[in-house]
């Protein structure tokens, strides 16, 4: 969990001294990729607290996810229907359900959400 | 958090993912604070530029300040009648052939207005408005009809104006004005309208303005005044040639 944070951090500050910047045209993946990353990383957290953690669901579910938004954008971006907002609203949805999820196996009160979001 | 050894599997995984994302998260960052930097530099350039405009308007009342103490003095030496009276003759009559005179006589002004009216979705905008090409038009004839000495909006024509587009405002002398565009010409009035409403001339040029809308109107009045030039009037780069071959290129140009 620790280091969890900490790598992010690590990656914030990499970035900051990264010599070469983003396209702006690209924000919109941006933002879509990074919920989806994240997440993943808060369903592997999870599930790695609820020690069931498997390493080829997370990957696979990170780059699926990753594609899959990105590609959702994109198709959007063609047909000039806003469809990544419904990477963001599902991503954003699953990120605060693992995060209360996480909370809960930490202070250890068992979920009171069925567990149906595998990370 | 530190449990046993299954646990610690996915801590190497999730940890390299989550670095990713703080990267993702930190150049996205960077690209909006660059962008916001470029539209909040707005407001700066704009107090720079109504600095270097008031400054500008203060140089130039001094400038005229000095040329009216300038004027003083060389009136005070005619009266006195010494030497210099003459020369301070000539001086007078070279600024006013410079423009550098106010000047007074009978003549016309002419009130041009864009159309007050927008333009509707089958009219072109461009015949709604009055354009530097307009104004151009407008002295050139002037002039040709005799005129003696012209200004826009108080901007007296001289030998070195220039009449230009920027923007929604055009440029006289380096001055923005805008409309309505009052030019006052000293020269003879019967001349001059009958000039200005020759056919095919500059009446014609703004019938379709007219139609839209826009306000093309002249006045023949005794007195007009027409202001003294107020910008620099300095040679940086062209010197005088001297006399004797200067009348040679006159002569070859004349042949």
């Amino acid at each position: 969990m620790i280091w969890v944070m900490a790598a992010m951090v690590l990656g914030v500050w990499i970035g900051a001294y990264m010599p070469f910047a983003l396209p702006p045209n690209l924000a919109k993946y941006v933002s879509v990729s990074f919920l989806a990353g994240l997440d993943s990383v808060l369903g592997g957290t999870r599930a790695g607290i609820e020690n069931r953690f498997n390493l080829s669901v997370f990957v696979s579910g990170f780059t699926t996810n990753l594609i899959l938004a990105g590609l959702m954008t994109y198709v959007g971006d063609l047909l000039g229907v806003e469809m990544y907002l419904a990477a963001v609203v599902t991503f954003g949805r699953r990120i605060f359900e693992n995060l209360a999820i996480i909370r809960r196996d930490l202070i250890g009160v068992p979920p009171k959400i069925p567990s149906t979001l595998q990370g | 958090m530190d449990k046993s050894s299954p646990a610690q599997n996915w801590q190497i995984p999730v940890a390299m993912a989550s670095i990713l994302m703080g990267i993702l998260v930190s150049l996205q960052f960077r690209n909006q604070t660059t962008a916001n930097k470029s539209t909040s530099k707005q407001p700066e350039l704009i107090a720079m530029i109504k600095n270097l405009e008031e400054e500008r308007d203060k140089i130039t009342q001094e400038l005229q300040a000095t040329r009216a103490r300038l004027s003083e003095i060389e009136a005070k030496l005619v009266q006195e009648g010494t030497g210099f009276g003459e020369l301070a003759k000539q001086m007078a009559e070279a600024r006013m052939q410079a423009g550098l005179m106010a000047m007074k006589g009978p003549g016309v002004t002419v009130t041009l207005a864009d159309s007050k009216r927008r333009p509707g979705p089958d009219e072109d905008a461009y015949f709604f408005i009055i354009h530097d090409a307009d104004l151009q038009t407008l002295t050139n004839e002037l002039f040709a009809a005799g005129a003696e000495a012209v200004s826009i909006n108080d901007q007296r024509i001289i030998t070195r104006s220039s009449i230009r587009c920027v923007g929604p405002s055009v440029l006289v002398n380096t001055v923005q004005l805008a409309s309505p565009f009052v030019v006052k010409a000293i020269g003879p009035a019967k001349e001059i309208e009958g000039g200005l409403r020759m056919p095919n001339g500059f009446f014609d040029s703004m019938a379709m303005l007219i139609r839209s809308g826009g306000e093309v109107k002249i006045n023949s009045s005794e007195e007009i005044v027409t202001p003294a030039f107020g910008g620099s009037m300095s040679f940086r780069l062209a010197q005088p040639v001297p006399e004797n071959t200067k009348t040679g290129a006159v002569s070859a140009a004349h042949s």
